[in-house]
């Protein structure tokens, strides 16, 4: 894919893949056709960004917080599981992980 | 009853001439008598709201001292989640979710005795700028129910605006709580980024986020504002330092003296011409009202909407990573045999909205390698230069303002499917979130041409939120003696309203 835009289905299909979402191909063609329109607005910020300036992630300056090592109520396994799709013996019950395709 | 302000509930019920259980009994028959016009709220718990109703009533009788506004009824945007009340954020994907814990926000609410009526309707994941991008439908704008209440926050807002509750909460990532808030009259606080906990707000993009009060004045939403702010052990991006005096400055509304700084560039072209008068002549009060009037240049603004277009939708394509259909909500394919993967696939094809997977596949985009620097890291540097700008307007005024939003509210369906002119209403709002500092929209009158509300920002420096709230005030007291009484008066009945 070219960084300044036209981009495919197949581009698209990819993007999808990676944020593991099963787009049917009108949603492929139709978003590869909106990308590129919000793309060329957004690529706006290279006129500025020159590499003098600093980039800022956040607004504050971040710094790891912890507490002291010591137990604190937490929730409790039925509560934990109480959302989940599917448990079994107090855990996550998943659909199969091994020996799928990578 | 359900018109006054919430501070004005609040001396009642200490009065006596009112219970919790009655006003509270009162918001909750307005909702059955109005909200199927409005579709504000996604759930009203019914039960839940009366009991808090009645044990404020309890304690009230024992004669224990309660809050400001213990008892006052609230509307909780549907991104918080609350114990055992089904939380969506307006999402296919949290269907059914009933979390088994409070956000910090609504455990503070419980304890300030504040009556939560229901979850509103908001744009899935607070993703957008009209309320339309909700899995479960539009919300609609009281003033004019063919007309969008703004968004993400819409169904907060509108709730305000249909005498459904006083007061309520929302969320801020690029002007959810301050454009809801012009659109439909109400006023609306996004508190200095950190100041309000995050701990339990559903994440969209974490750096931008934050929650904050929204009311019908400026008193009520800086009570509200005390209620909810504060250092939090469980948000590591929680500022450890004393709330800003919003009650006081909020009481005393005074701007003598104050520097208020216009950003030539958040007007002008592109604002509709009502929008613009409304705001000069509110420009106009505030100087007789002692404050002094000065012009600052913000050049980088105008690279912000590209700039949050980018940050937003990365760190939304990472936040929305965790739902993988494996610990909550639901879960789609999980037939003999489906793997892990396909599952998640089909789980976020089904579960997530056109609006929600643009952002993810463009934030998956911009962190591709190979292009981030192009994007992400471009817009990382037009932050810092967002944040410079502020920093020196800031030195020659002491807030700075104008218009919330370049239009009024326009009409459900005009720009659902052009995403670019539905970015552009965030255009004034967004360099706040950027920055993280504090922003206020409040009602500044009726747009001639369209009769619709029109909203005035404030933003002040962080954790200076209390100058918001003088400027508020001394604004929202400055125009109330003009027009007689509140704007909201002047709403149409919404009809079939008992």
């Amino acid at each position: 894919m070219s960084a300044m835009s036209n981009l495919s289905r197949s581009d698209v299909a990819h993007l999808a893949h990676l944020a593991r979402i099963d787009m049917t191909d009108p949603e492929l063609d139709a978003l590869a056709n909106e990308l590129d329109v919000i793309l060329e607005a957004v690529a706006r910020v290279q006129e500025v960004a020159t590499p003098d300036i600093a980039p800022t992630s956040h607004p504050l300056p971040l710094r790891n917080v912890t507490r002291p090592d010591v137990v604190t109520p937490s929730l409790t396994p039925a509560a934990a599981l109480s959302g989940a799709p599917a448990s079994e013996d107090q855990r996550f019950r998943v659909p199969q992980i091994l020996g799928e395709e990578a | 009853m359900i018109t006054r302000a919430a501070h004005e509930m609040s001396a009642a019920m200490a009065s006596g001439e009112i219970s919790s259980v009655e006003l509270t009994q009162a918001h909750l028959d307005r909702i059955t008598s109005v909200d199927a016009q409005v579709h504000a709220f996604l759930y009203v718990d019914t039960e839940g709201a009366l009991a808090q109703a009645q044990s404020v009533d309890d304690a009230r009788a024992r004669g224990e001292s309660v809050g400001p506004l213990a008892g006052v009824p609230l509307a909780l945007k549907d991104v918080m989640a609350q114990q055992g009340i089904p939380t969506t954020a307006g999402s296919k994907i949290l269907e059914g979710w009933r979390p088994p814990y409070d956000a910090t926000v609504v455990s503070k609410l419980k304890a300030a005795g504040v009556v939560i009526l229901g979850k509103t309707n908001m744009d899935e994941f607070a993703m957008g700028s009209s309320t339309e991008n909700s899995a479960y439908g539009p919300t609609h704008n009281p003033w004019d129910l063919t007309r969008i209440p703004g968004g993400s926050g819409g169904g907060s807002s509108a709730s305000l605006a249909a005498f459904e509750a006083p007061l309520a909460i929302g969320t801020d990532t690029g002007g959810s709580i301050r454009q809801p808030a012009a659109v439909t009259g109400t006023v609306g606080v996004k508190p200095t980024y950190g100041g309000v906990s995050r701990y339990g707000l559903i994440a969209f993009s974490s750096s931008l986020d934050q929650a904050g009060p929204c009311a019908r004045t400026v008193l009520d939403t800086a009570l509200l504002h005390e209620v909810i702010a504060g250092h939090d052990v469980h948000d590591a991006t929680s500022i450890d330092a004393p709330v800003p005096q919003v009650v006081r400055a909020a009481r005393e509304g005074s701007v003598k003296g104050m520097k208020i700084g216009v950003v030539k560039e958040l007007n002008g072209d592109g604002y509709q011409a009502g929008v613009r008068s409304r705001f000069e002549e509110s420009l106009e009060l505030l100087a007789k009202a002692g404050a002094e009037i000065v012009e600052v240049s913000c050049p980088n603004f105008e690279y912000a909407l590209a700039a949050y277009y980018l940050i937003a939708p990365s760190e939304c394509s990472s936040n929305l990573a965790r739902f993988d259909a494996m610990r909550y909500g639901i879960r789609v394919g999980d037939e003999d045999g489906a793997s892990a993967e396909s599952v998640m696939n089909l789980t976020r094809e089904v579960g997530f909205g056109r609006e929600v997977k643009r952002r993810i596949i463009l934030g998956t985009y911009a962190l591709s390698s190979g292009y981030f620097d192009a994007y992400y890291g471009s817009a990382q540097k037009v932050r810092t230069l967002i944040m410079q700008d502020f920093n020196k307007a800031f030195t020659s005024a002491d807030v700075l303002v104008s218009p919330t939003c370049p239009t009024t509210a326009f009409k459900i369906g005009e720009k659902a499917n052009d995403p670019l002119a539905m970015y552009l209403n965030d255009i004034a709002t967004i360099p706040v979130n950027m920055a993280g500092i504090g922003g206020m929209s409040l009602p500044c009158g009726l747009a001639p041409e369209d009769g619709l509300p029109v909203g005035f920002q404030v933003m002040a420096p962080a954790m200076q939120d209390q100058r918001m709230y003088s400027v508020g005030a001394a604004l929202e007291a400055s125009l109330l003696s003009q027009w007689g009484a509140p704007l909201l008066s002047q709403i149409p009945a919404l009809v079939g309203a008992k």
